[in-house]
């Protein structure tokens, strides 16, 4: 009988930058190594660490000197982030022979569905043994794999036997398994719900399955209703087809001005130099035309201020953007304090040209037609060989390289295509 | 891209004969996400890498 079930596969690399510093600093493999933040000062933090800095104790996220006092021969590298990045790539590479269902969950966690896999490669502990085994071949490093019958019970597999190894949480054994576990390993249990949790009586992910849903709803809210069918082992969301989870849903920039700004003039400016940076990245994202323009704004006295609002045409055009995001300003702002800083973003994107009754084809042409031959200018000669003339009134802020600075790529970047 | 010859620290030269398989494995020294050749050097199996990022050809060498 052909099987109808799902199989998700939930991939998280064992103690991921430790093991890539390790891969670059083979002699680290004998001692309790920390990978840290910001190593300068010596008061990073320990983001990562390799088992032997396990096992003396050592916990993410403490300072490294205090780390230090638990375990003396404790060694520190600093935290290479575009490597991690190039390594998590190479892994997903992988994956990707066996499915298109990938769905990254940080850099160092997947989760897989190989449903419909099954027929080419044998089943799902079995492609889970395959990835484990080309993983720690090819790369150097090591997985645990989780195999279940969903995403949530596959990503508690993968915690379960570490490092190096694949679990199988199956529907015929997760009462056995899974919920004998205590429930704030089920994902999204956090110290405070656990707390919450153990007040009802809820110790283990067995307990929250079997405890009536109406209480937890009453206790939790909505969260009650999900959890309740995420320990029943009733989490049906699917696993995100690669690629998809890049879906870029704004594209936006803001900025905190060197001097406070006092006038409506001084906004508009801010406002121009920010919408030309957004329709560049705009233009370079191949997102097409926004629909929306949402604005933050804060003042000197550090509040914060938003409001979002429909162009009258989808538009990539940057003085469209300033002015729907003036108009946006003008019915927010009071003026109770001097501006701080302003923030502008679009959204909504539609790549089809859309005709106005009332608007100028041509003209919108021509305006886009601008922003393109100024968007080349700029990369060529940088971002400053053209400046809008409004700027120029600011010596100071028209010398900001806006774009060039400004730019945070999401995790997960493909920087090097 | 293929490794031809292989110039020891000595100065002496050994040709590669035969490149029998270029897959990615890591190596006992310091790299990340090399690619390692297996050639043919004299009748003999021996391990080249090449490590991408930096650009860098290296072998394995056993330590005394």
């Amino acid at each position: 009988m052909p099987d109808f079930s799902r199989c998700i596969l939930h991939s998280d690399l064992n103690n991921f930058y430790a093991s890539v510093e390790m891969l670059r600093h083979p002699e680290l493999k004998e001692v309790p190594l920390a990978v840290c933040g910001s190593f300068e000062d010596r008061h990073g933090v320990v983001l990562a660490k390799n088992m032997l800095a396990k096992a003396a104790g050592i916990t993410t996220g403490e300072p490294f000197f205090q780390a230090k006092k638990k375990c003396e021969n404790l060694v520190s590298v600093p935290a290479d982030f575009p490597s991690y990045v190039r390594v998590s790539e190479a892994v997903r590479a992988i994956y990707a022979r066996y499915t298109d269902f990938i769905e990254p969950f940080g850099i160092d966690e997947c989760w897989l569905d190989v449903t419909g896999s099954r027929k080419l490669f044998g089943s799902g502990v079995e492609i889970a043994n395959t990835i484990r085994e080309a993983v720690k071949h090819e790369i150097g490093v090591t997985v645990s794999v989780g195999v279940s019958f969903n995403k949530i019970f596959a990503k508690l597999g993968s915690d379960m036997k570490k490092p190096d190894a694949v679990t199988e949480i199956s529907e015929a054994n997760y009462r056995q398994t899974a919920w004998k576990l205590p429930v704030s390993d089920l994902l999204y249990v956090g110290k405070a719900t656990a707390r919450k949790l153990s007040v009802l009586g809820v110790a283990t992910i067995g307990d929250l399955a079997q405890k009536d849903e109406a209480v937890l709803v009453r206790e939790l809210g909505k969260w009650g209703k999900l959890l309740h069918d995420y320990a029943a082992g009733e989490d049906n969301s699917p696993v995100a087809l690669s690629g998809r989870e890049r879906e870029i849903k704004s594209v936006g920039n803001s900025l905190t001005c060197y001097r406070d700004l006092e006038t409506e003039d001084d906004v508009h400016l801010l406002f121009l130099l920010l919408a030309d940076s957004v329709a560049a990245r705009l233009a370079e994202s191949g997102l097409g035309r926004a629909g929306t323009v949402k604005i933050s704004v804060t003042d000197r006295e550090l509040n914060h201020f938003g409001k979002q609002g429909k162009l009258p045409h989808p538009t990539r055009n940057a003085k469209e953007i300033a002015d729907c995001a003036m108009e946006l300003f003008r019915a927010l702002y009071t003026w109770g304090y001097p501006v701080r800083a302003l923030g502008v973003a679009v959204s909504d994107f539609s790549e089809r040209e859309q005709l106005t009754f009332f608007g100028d084809a041509q003209e919108e042409e021509k305006g886009e037609r601008l922003d393109a031959a100024v968007q080349k200018m700029r990369e060529k000669y940088g971002n400053r060989v053209l400046q809008r003339a409004t700027i120029l009134g600011d010596k100071r802020l028209a010398e900001m390289d806006i774009k060039g600075a400004h730019i945070i790529h999401p995790e997960g970047h493909r920087g090097d295509g | 891209m293929r490794p031809i010859e292989l110039k020891w620290q000595d100065g002496e030269v050994y040709l590669i004969d035969r490149v029998r398989f270029a897959e990615r494995a890591p190596a006992r020294v310091s790299a990340i996400l090399p690619i390692r050749y297996t050639c043919l050097i004299g009748g003999r199996e021996k391990y080249l890498y090449f490590e991408p990022e930096k650009m860098q050809w290296f072998v394995e060498v056993a330590s005394a």
